[in-house]
């Protein structure tokens, strides 16, 4: 499926600009709508639609690295770790200002992925794919060992923050300041896709060195989307660690990193949608698969390869596929 | 042409994702109805959680066997005060963020009375955490780390501390042995043990002559057992958990190696003896929370093999047995399930389990909320079981301290 | 000196036994250039059902051998049939099968942890545990049948591949499957067939390690990484590649655990892949095949 002329219409279009405020006050609705039922003060689906939150800023960034430009991460679980570390390290341990702390531990994960990117992205696909798993790999093996992570047992004592003498400490506030981000997350996933980067990483995917000789430069934009969805995800990890108030390993390792890519798999790899949607299905049914035992992973499994076999393109293609004909440049 | 497609577009993409708003608040909402169906105030409710998958699913089992086995005696009985229990179990994969979630759960949405969990210490300081906040009392079944429950008040931990733990260790160590090293898991539990140890040793005057790590889930430890037996330690402190403790005695024993291995109850899981076999017999001691000569651990025992055809492997079962049995005894004094007066219950409690040496009670005192280091007892793996060490061994181990 | 031969000699056991998963990841991989997640967990596989049919069930050895050789193949052909070949003839991208490919590795992995239960379990050496000691140093008869075995396996794979028939066709389908397929080779027969292989060899090789420490339904996905690492190391889809690849991972490994840190030797075996692949993202021998392995 081919979606490169659909964005390239998007972006010139003079209605793009309605379109994106459209999508974003859509998201906005949807998380006010969630956000409804949380009003009645049950604290667990509180919990369950921060992690919704949080899955979909992660799955929202991994979708424009995977869907958007055919680059695949396995280390996305290790960017997310470091900005939480970042995060805690600066804001619960030095007092640092909360949102300084939180775009720090966002630099630090780009750092990271740019560094350990300009090598790894001259390679392509599957070998990125491995390259990005052994970061995984030995990133958790420091965030069990070193000495400022506390090792395995992790940081305790973490607070949810003050923002301009709001409190956050609720969990319902904090939600709030979640689903605000993953709102401007998602509205900057648009800007990224429909921007001439955007198009240059979809021409990427679809033909690397026909990208090349048309005057793209391969290597660069890749190592910036490598860095930019890093960074989101380090954004994520901070969010996360506030919102657990405590970090450890455990949060941070390779199952994470394919949970994210399920999320965006089963959602729908080519829009930030798609990726949202995956998220919250993701999260809904991993809740209710909780009693299930190992049983659950049987489950993902067999989703995974039901999904790749048969809906390549996500759950959201279903609409896609009911409304054809009469929306046929409907391109999200 | 393309504007009018841009516009129906726009309004597809509105009518989208209303549709999927709509669809998701149902859901939870669904949830939220659902789970909260059919709320009797008559049955007890207690939330268990515990990890139920992956390489350490037998954890979880063993909460979970140990728990329904006390459940089923006290329901049997005609509950407590004629009111039943009913238990409301979760998997949490010993993952911290799915904690987080289960103990929202169970306290928003099931409101349990009381919550038994903590197969990890990562998950257990996340539903102390929960329950501290949401005033509900919480069992911590097996997580020993000394922070789960340090400046607590609803927090209550039915083993002892891994401090507790190692510093038996190294006492006994230190008065029998010289040359010790030590070892540990990569897992908080592992890390925790093997600072407890050093600060202990450190106390004591003592330096080690190795600290290596042995990952649970390696292949093999030849690499890490060639630098301990280069140091020539005639007894390896090992604050591991897991298969690791067999691999690594199977590979001591590949070069002609044999230390005494010695550590907390954490050494004695579930398929030690089955993958440890000969290496394993005498060589390996641990404190645990089981002595074959209590009263209370035999009838435990056989009601155990009972109900589920096989013996208690591991003194993690009496532990979680324990939990609940302590639980109930507070609920009964507490005259009810009032949440506070179940916690001042808990406080002052004095119960003669099926975990721990015979003639101890546990208790949680005020500063540390979890069962004193009293309730030790040493055991070791002979004729392909756990037992007690025989105590005339206890007074003189060197005897077995095989060839450094 | 003794104790570095010892380690030298326990770590070419291990190195030997992932050379052979990289082996059988370059089998699937050189046909077809689908990188197979799963072969990790056929590792396991093998490694179980050795514990299942000689330790437990009392079966003899060679019997044990050729049922579970026989089994993964049907394991590898299972999945070529229901997984990966539905995206080939889609051709789906490699990292969309790749992908797939996790969801049969998870597939295999709960199934068997659901069917042969989730503890470790205990494999039986053929030869016993005691130690053969040659000039002082104690070596363990399994580390002979892990060598052994591995050098029978490559001696026949290279008669297989450079001496029949069989062999000229995959490598032909190997070097062009379009042109393959115009010349009359069956490439999807011969996907099939590189799969069914790729199953027998990594359950071989669980077969092998395990009784060198214990068998668990766990550690597909470690050997799945030793295996990727060892062949990358070597060069994807180079056979000799495979060979060195295992051993250099092997010994790396258990040298930096016993000479810099048992902490930290992991991480540094995961830096290690990282440089391969910064320094010489072919591998060792896999530079002839640089543009069909996807270095811009």
């Amino acid at each position: 499926m081919n979606v490169q002329p659909q964005a390239t219409a998007a972006a010139k279009s003079p209605r793009n600009g309605s379109r994106l405020r459209t999508n974003a006050l859509a998201l906005a609705g949807a998380f006010a709508v969630i956000a409804l039922p949380l009003l009645s003060g049950n604290g667990y689906i509180i919990q369950v639609a921060s992690l919704a939150a949080i899955g979909a800023i992660m799955a929202v960034s991994l979708g424009i690295l995977y869907g958007h430009s055919g680059q695949l991460s396995f280390a996305h679980a290790a960017f997310y770790g470091v900005g939480a570390y970042t995060a805690v390290v600066l804001h619960t341990q030095h007092g640092v200002n909360f949102i300084v702390s939180l775009f720090a531990g966002a630099a630090l994960s780009g750092l990271v992925a740019f560094v350990v990117g300009l090598p790894t992205l001259r390679l392509r696909g599957n070998y990125l794919a491995i390259a990005t798993m052994a970061l995984q790999l030995g990133i958790s093996e420091v965030f069990v060992n070193a000495k400022i992570t506390g090792g395995s047992v992790g940081i305790l004592g973490i607070v949810r923050p003050t923002i301009a003498g709001f409190s956050f400490e609720s969990p319902f506030a904090y939600y709030v300041l979640l689903a605000l981000a993953a709102v401007l997350v998602f509205m900057l996933a648009h800007y990224i896709v429909h921007s001439r980067a955007g198009r240059g990483l979809a021409a990427i995917r679809e033909d690397e060195t026909a990208a090349g000789v048309i005057g793209v430069d391969v290597i660069w934009y890749k190592v910036s989307i490598f860095t930019i969805t890093a960074m989101i995800a380090g954004l994520a990890g901070g969010l996360f660690a506030y919102q657990l108030e405590y970090v450890s390993p455990e949060s941070f390792n390779l199952d994470w990193s394919i949970a994210v890519l399920s999320m965006v798999i089963i959602g729908g790899k080519r829009s930030a949608i798609g990726a949202v949607v995956g998220a919250v299905i993701v999260t809904i049914v991993t809740q209710l698969l909780f009693s299930v035992g190992d049983l659950q992973f049987l489950v993902y499994g067999v989703w995974i390869i039901v999904i790749m076999l048969f809906l390549p393109e996500g759950l959201v293609s279903i609409w896609g596929m009911v409304r054809r004909g009469a929306t046929s440049e409907v391109g999200l | 042409m393309r504007t009018q497609a841009i516009d129906q577009a726009a309004a597809t993409v509105r009518r989208r994702l209303s549709v999927i708003a709509i669809g998701v608040a149902t859901v939870l909402l669904l949830g939220a109805g659902w789970g909260s169906r059919g709320r009797d105030t008559q049955p007890i409710r207690i939330g268990l959680a515990g990890g139920l998958t992956g390489s350490q699913s037998f954890l979880g089992q063993a909460q979970q066997e140990g728990v329904m086995l006390a459940v089923d005696q006290i329901n049997a009985k005609g509950g407590i005060a004629g009111r039943r229990i009913d238990v409301v179990s979760e998997d949490d994969q010993f993952d911290p963020s799915r904690a987080a979630a289960i103990a929202q759960r169970l306290i928003s949405q099931d409101h349990v009375d009381a919550i038994i969990a903590g197969t990890n210490t990562g998950t257990a300081l996340v539903y102390a955490k929960a329950c501290e906040a949401a005033k509900v009392p919480l069992i911590v079944s097996f997580a020993s780390d000394n922070r789960i429950t340090q400046g607590k008040q609803w927090t209550f931990a039915v083993d002892t501390g891994v401090k507790e733990d190692m510093q038996a260790v190294v006492a006994f160590a230190k008065q029998h042995f010289q040359r010790v090293a030590v070892t540990y898991d990569d897992d908080a539990y592992g890390q925790a043990a093997r600072d407890f140890t050093l600060a202990e040793l450190k106390s004591l005057n003592m330096t080690p002559l190795a600290v290596v790590a042995m990952p649970d889930g390696s292949l093999d430890y030849g690499p890490q057992i060639a630098r301990l037996q280069s140091t020539g330690a005639q007894i390896v402190v090992a604050g591991d958990g897991g298969s690791n403790v067999a691999q690594m005695a199977k590979n001591m024993v590949q070069v002609g190696y044999e230390p005494l291995v010695m550590g907390p109850a954490s050494l004695a899981f579930v398929s030690m003896i089955d993958i440890g076999g000969a290496a394993v017999e005498h060589k390996v001691w641990f404190t645990d929370s089981i002595d074959s000569s209590n009263p209370a651990f035999v009838t435990f025992a056989k009601a155990f093999g009972a109900k589920y055809h096989q013996n208690p492997q591991t003194g993690f079962e009496p532990l979680a047995y324990d939990s609940m049995g302590i639980l109930a005894k507070a609920i009964k004094q507490a005259g009810g399930v009032d949440k506070s007066a179940v916690q001042q219950a808990l406080t002052n409690i004095h119960y003669a389990g099926a975990s721990g040496k015979a003639g101890t009670e546990i208790s949680f005192p005020a500063a540390t909320h979890r069962r004193p280091g009293a309730g030790i007892n040493w055991r070791w793996v002979t004729n392909g079981k756990f037992e007690n060490v025989p105590a005339n061994l206890l007074a003189n181990p060197t005897a077995l301290a095989g060839k450094p | 000196m003794v104790s570095f031969v010892e380690v030298v000699i326990a770590a070419a056991s291990f190195g030997a036994a992932f050379a052979l998963l990289a082996l059988s990841i370059n089998v699937i991989y050189s046909t077809s250039t689908v990188l197979n997640f799963a072969q990790g967990e056929f590792m396991m596989l093998g490694g179980m059902l050795g514990w299942a049919l000689y330790s437990a069930m009392g079966l003899p050895y060679w019997l044990a051998v050729v049922l579970i050789a026989g089994g993964m193949g049907l394991v590898g052909l299972a999945e070529y049939v229901l997984v990966v070949r539905p995206l080939l003839l889609r051709r789906a991208a490699d990292i969309a099968i790749m992908i797939a490919t996790f969801g049969a590795a998870y597939v295999i992995r709960t199934a068997t942890a659901l069917g042969m239960g989730r503890v470790e379990r205990p494999a039986k050496p053929p030869l016993g545990q005691t130690p053969f000691v040659i000039g002082g140093v104690p070596i363990l008869p399994q580390s002979f049948v892990v060598i052994g075995i591995t050098c029978a396996v490559l001696i026949l794979a290279w008669w297989l591949y450079s001496r029949t028939t069989l062999g000229l066709a995959l490598r032909a389908a190997a070097f062009d499957p379009d042109g393959a397929q115009l010349v009359g080779i069956n490439v999807d027969r011969l996907n099939a067939l590189t799969f069914a292989g790729g199953g027998l060899l990594a359950g071989i090789a669980g077969l092998l390690i395990s009784p060198l420490s214990y068998a668990s339904p766990w550690f597909g996905i470690t050997f799945a990484i030793s295996g990727f690492a060892a062949a990358i190391i070597g060069g994807l889809g180079s056979w000799p590649g495979a060979v060195v690849g295992g051993i250099i991972l092997g010994l790396a490994n258990a040298l930096m655990l016993r000479y810099v840190s048992g902490q930290w030797g992991t991480f540094a075996t995961f830096i290690l892949i990282l440089l391969v692949l910064y320094i010489r993202p072919t591998g060792i021998f896999g530079e002839r095949n640089a543009a069909k392995f996807g270095t811009v």
